[in-house]
């Protein structure tokens, strides 16, 4: 009838799926590589049921926790500070809190390589983490417990008003942490290879390394293709329904609850701290006091570490939320486009990294901090897409706009974006820090001239270097504790 | 002024409009009537552009514009949230949409809606019936051709509620504005419109003065779209009557269960042969009286 | 929309490469202070020329260097490993650079193949022991297997440490797998790496280690409590060769480097760091003997590198 372009209908449709192919290659690249070689992986299959039993035993153990932490926080009435002081321990690296706790322990003659060990350094930095996501859930569930025992309901009874509607976000929470933990790189790193004991992403990372591997990218590549196996479920799971968020009737704060709060999360907090400090200032031998900052941070690959880590959280972070923003107003391609994003996100990093080698390697790319800008935006670009979410808000306050005469582009740049803003701040303050301290990705691509802070502090722990790994720890710590100071209300 | 011709839309979810015929004068204020998922607000987004017509055809002032973007039809909106953007100021907002931004009429204009003191005051510092009032005559800066207004009072409070839909319509007639006003309140229409038109299910029932679909219904859902309803069966069809069609006298004979006065009127519940119903009638509870129904509606039964 | 950046990145690669005057070195068998010393004093005399280094163990480094072999994509210009198998693999293939033997005062056993590749210093296999956890020195080898040492004693993982795998091939060659056997036995423990396994027996995790000397050399300095033995039957001499391969891009620096190790003020650095030079005429670190005759080792065979993973339950 007319020939203007309905204005609702998403662009011609071919190259959204373009796009999204081209995005998914690595993924593509490591099943093509990696399923071949799977029958080679029979005896590995040790390391994979060790990956599932871990990462499992490890998010129900942290489940616990901050659920008892979150229980805690909202009787208490715990307020900003106290907060804080909690979730420092989850901007420390996952690799930082291994060598405190390492360290710490053995101050006390406690050798804690190994299983024991890992779990401990995963529920010490995953806990505040799963706190802030089950948080707002036990609110609304202590509000109905304050109903029922406004209805006369009390003790073992009353449970089954608590429990039930917590167990949607129980498992939503429980599997955001399978995943990570599933994926997690540093801390079996450094806690696990010592005492031999792998799981999927070391022992990919050790396949791709080793002089004995007859065909080392292939069994990496099916190792990835095991990790994926694993996480895949849940992955696909999706998200369970959370309960509303009223305002809900809670009884008022009792400060004796904030006691054990505090409690928990200054001895997290020094559980980490002491070991670092103690590496850093003293000589081991004699005791006396001799600080190896100096010594740490005159080390070339420290020097480049930082500088490339800084450079590439930065311009990762400013990347991935322009593009963001810029996506934003087509919902069709971001749509086709978010599907593989995620899995580049929720799929361990050991798979994304073993794609980008076996397509990006040949390439000038390889060796050079480009490659791994490229695997920080394909890994955190999901962040910053769900950052940005914020709800039909506004979207409806930019229709309201364009029904008003402003065209689309104008609306967008007058009543769109500026609504987007505080979001698009709040995305920034969690993708600079994940990306900064990032490991699995940057071990993986690592080559002189791409190296990251996390693989000098990985080299120094692997060179013998501890007091110099400690140093640095300690400095990365600092920076986390930067970020923190200016998070905004969430 | 506006014109719809066998406009419809239909979504994978079910509701949407089906074949739609509708006409629109100059400066009349027609109000659509339905309960919600009746397809009264799908019909103002398409309107409106938001929305493209599985079929049908769309006019406004004359001209095609079925396949115009919304910020080409010329039209103003006030949505049930008001849907104003938080980061500017009541001016702020009229002088954004105004095609040449004009300070003096802006201020005009809020001073006409007695805004002129909060000018300079962001959304979240204004009551829910000053928004609603920014709301307006930001619709109104544009001057559009229609002014569509989607059930824009229901999240006030009662008495806000009528002080403002007298006030819409004062300022409608005054600036002549022709206006396509959506509610599901029987009341709010029969104040508001110049032309009521009833939708159920996605089809336009039918189109009168308020007063004429008041008395006539032509259907049983026309007929319920104005409340004050009684229902009755009686071997497979419905009877139907309002309450004010009671009158004492007649060959019917009820007998009162209760009685209850509202807003200066008496309401009494009757049996009556065939159920049931409430009536405006003086009466007693206990009593047994005749009563005469008129007109008595017959309906087929649904 | 990608592509972008991937023309950004290849073309400042490209440009970085040819405007700044760089070399990459991958290394094992120094650690990372050692090599910074080595650059910086290198930097002295040659502040134009920035080295890149990777280092690791022997095992990491030649793996990632095969990885880049087979992806077309090799990026040192100086390798320096720990253990000559690899090098002669080069060489064999024609990859390695043939630079005349014109360093002054090297004597000839420390040049290979004609040039092709150069040991610049030397890194010896020796017992370290714990002195606060242990009374009786041992005095060869075999002691190591002595009842006394049950449970105390550790050595490098060879798949990953070159002189773990030459003492492997050398002791094998010795005394036989059984040697293996018998220290299995008596509880021998095997750490990844010897940088690692030194500061675990500093700390007193272990009592004695079969380890490399300037690592030892060094945590002495610091004040650990060690003490180097130097096996009466045999201090195994690791080799550490350094070649520039034909890939390199920038040849004529890579050489520079090389110049600047057999220098004299390259063999003093080394010094400093606790190897023994190779230039005669350099005095030697204080505490190693004035003459110290070492038994040249060779790497294990692959066999029996699988043979002692199977044993001791290793796996890579």
């Amino acid at each position: 009838m007319t020939h203007n372009p309905p204005f609702a209908r998403a662009p011609v449709a071919a190259w959204p799926w373009l796009l999204a192919g081209l995005l998914a290659l690595p993924l593509l690249a490591l099943f093509l590589r990696g399923f071949p070689a799977l029958p080679g992986t029979a005896k590995d299959l040790d390391v994979v049921l060790t990956s599932l039993l871990l990462a499992t035993a490890g998010s129900l153990i942290t489940l616990a926790l901050a659920l008892g932490l979150a229980v805690l926080g909202v009787l208490g009435g715990v307020g900003r500070t106290l907060e804080a002081l909690l979730l420092l321990g989850y901007l420390v690296p996952p690799f930082v809190t291994s060598i405190g706790v390492l360290y710490s322990l053995q101050a006390f003659g406690v050798r804690i390589y190994g299983v024991p060990g890992i779990l401990l350094a995963w529920a010490l930095h995953y806990a505040p983490l799963a706190y802030l996501l089950l948080k707002p859930q036990v609110r609304v569930a202590l509000g109905l417990l304050a109903a029922a025992r406004v209805h006369g309901v009390g003790g073992a009874k009353a449970l089954q008003v608590f429990l039930p509607p917590l167990l949607p976000p129980l498992l939503v929470a429980g599997g955001t942490l399978y995943l990570a933990l599933l994926g997690n790189f540093g801390v079996p790193a450094v806690l696990g290879l010592p005492e031999r004991v792998y799981v999927l992403p070391t022992l990919a990372y050790a396949r791709l390394l080793s002089p004995t591997a007859q065909d080392p990218l292939g069994e990496a590549a099916a190792l990835g293709l095991w990790l994926g196996l694993l996480a895949l479920p849940v992955v696909l799971l999706g998200r369970a329904g959370l309960l509303e968020a009223k305002e809900p009737l809670l009884p008022p704060a009792r400060p004796a609850y904030r006691l054990p709060f505090a409690l928990y999360a200054l001895l997290a907090l020094l559980l980490v701290l002491l070991g670092l400090l103690r590496e850093a200032l003293l000589n081991p031998y004699t005791g006396a006091w001799d600080p190896v900052f100096a010594r740490a941070l005159d080390l070339p690959l420290v020097q480049k570490g930082l500088r490339n880590s800084l450079l590439l959280a930065l311009g990762a972070t400013l990347l991935l939320l322009l593009l963001a923003l810029a996506l934003r107003p087509f919902p069709g391609l971001l749509r086709r486009v978010r599907g593989v994003l995620d899995l580049h996100y929720l799929l361990p990093g050991t798979l994304l990294g073993v794609g980008l080698i076996l397509l990006l390697a040949p390439t000038p790319l390889y060796a050079t901090p480009w490659l791994l800008l490229l695997a920080y935006l394909l890994n955190f670009a999901a962040l910053a897409l769900r950052a940005l979410e914020g709800g039909l808000g506004v979207e409806g306050a930019v229709l309201a706009g364009r029904v008003h005469g402003l065209g689309r582009l104008r609306a967008w740049l007058r009543i769109g974006y500026p609504l987007l803003l505080p979001s698009a701040f709040a995305g920034a303050f969690l993708i600079f820090p994940l990306a900064f301290a990032e490991i699995t990705l940057s071990a993986l691509l690592y080559a002189p001239g791409a190296e990251t802070i996390g693989v000098a502090v990985l080299s120094a722990i692997n060179g013998g270097l501890y007091r110099e790994a400690s140093a640095l720890g300690l400095v990365l710590m600092a920076f986390s504790a930067l970020a923190l100071l200016g998070r905004p209300r969430w | 002024m506006v014109r719809l011709e066998g406009v419809a839309k239909r979504f994978p979810g079910g509701g949407g409009v089906l074949g739609v015929d509708l006409e629109v004068g100059e400066g009349e204020v027609f109000v659509l009537l339905g309960a919600s998922g009746s397809g009264k607000t799908t019909l103002l987004h398409l309107v409106a552009g938001l929305h493209l017509p599985d079929a049908g055809r769309v006019f406004l002032g004359g001209k095609e514009v079925t396949h115009l973007p919304p910020e080409r039809r010329q039209v103003g909106y006030v949505f049930q949230d008001q849907a104003l953007w938080p980061h500017l100021t009541a001016l702020d907002h009229l002088l954004l949409v105004m095609p040449k931004p004009d300070r003096k009429e802006a201020l005009g204009l809020l001073e006409r809606v007695g805004l002129l003191d909060h000018a300079h005051k962001r959304p979240h510092q204004l009551s829910g019936g000053q928004r609603q009032r920014v709301a307006l005559v930001r619709a109104l800066a544009r001057r559009p051709q229609v002014l569509l207004l989607d059930e824009p009072y229901s999240a006030l409070d009662p008495v806000l509620r009528e002080e403002l839909r007298l006030e819409v319509r004062t300022l409608l007639k005054e600036q002549g504005t022709t206006a396509l006003h959506v509610t599901h309140d029987p009341e709010e229409a029969m104040l508001l419109a110049d032309r009521v038109g009833v939708m159920s299910q996605g089809r336009l029932l039918q189109v009168g003065s308020p007063k004429e679909v008041y008395l006539h219904p032509n259907s049983l859902e026309s007929f319920l779209a104005f409340g004050r309803a009684n229902l009755l069966r009686r071997d497979g069809e419905v009877l139907a009557f309002r309450q004010e069609w009671a009158s004492p006298g007649g060959s019917l004979i009820a007998e009162v269960l209760e009685r209850r006065e509202l807003r200066g009127e008496v309401l009494c519940r009757v049996r009556l042969e065939w159920g049931e119903a409430w009536v405006r009638l003086e009466a007693r509870p206990g009593e047994r009286l005749h009563l005469k129904i008129d007109p008595l509606l017959h309906f087929p039964a649904p | 929309m990608k592509v972008i950046p991937w023309l950004l990145g290849a073309s400042l690669v490209l440009c970085s490469a040819s405007a700044k005057d760089q070399i990459t070195l991958y290394v094992a068998g120094a650690q990372l202070p050692d090599v910074q010393a080595l650059v910086q004093a290198f930097n002295q005399v040659h502040p134009e020329i920035t080295v890149q280094v990777f280092r690791s163990g022997a095992g990491e480094v030649v793996a990632k260097l095969r990885a880049e072999l087979e992806a077309g994509n090799p990026q040192p210009d100086l390798i320096w490993l720990v253990g000559e198998g690899f090098f002669r693999e080069l060489s064999q293939r024609g990859l390695l650079m043939r630079i005349a033997p014109t360093f002054p005062g090297l004597p000839p056993q420390y040049v290979y193949e004609g040039g092709r590749y150069y040991e610049v210093r030397l890194l010896h296999n020796i017992i370290a022991v714990n002195s606060r956890r242990v009374r009786a020195l041992p005095r060869t080898w075999a002691n190591l297997t002595k009842e006394d040492y049950r449970g105390q004693v550790v050595m490098a993982d060879p798949n990953f440490s070159g002189p773990a795998l030459v003492a492997l091939g050398y002791l094998s060659d010795r005394y036989g797998f059984g040697f293996w056997e018998a220290m299995k036995r008596n509880g021998m423990a095997v750490e990844q790496s010897n940088p690692v396994l030194q500061q675990k027996l500093a700390r007193g995790e272990y009592s004695l280690a079969i380890t490399n000397d300037y690592g030892v050399r060094q945590e002495i300095a610091k004040g650990a409590p060690l003490r180097i033995v130097y096996p009466q039957d045999g201090v195994i001499v690791a080799p550490t060769p350094i070649g520039i391969p034909t890939w390199s891009r920038r040849p004529d620096l890579a050489e520079k480097f090389l110049r600047f190790l057999l220098s004299e003020r390259g063999q003093r650095v080394f010094v400093e760091r606790g190897y023994l030079p190779v230039l005669p005429g350099i005095p030697a670190p204080a505490d190693a003997p004035s003459r110290l005759v070492g038994v040249r080792g060779r790497e294990a065979s692959a066999e029996i590198l699988e043979r002692f993973n199977a044993f001791f339950g290793l796996r890579r």
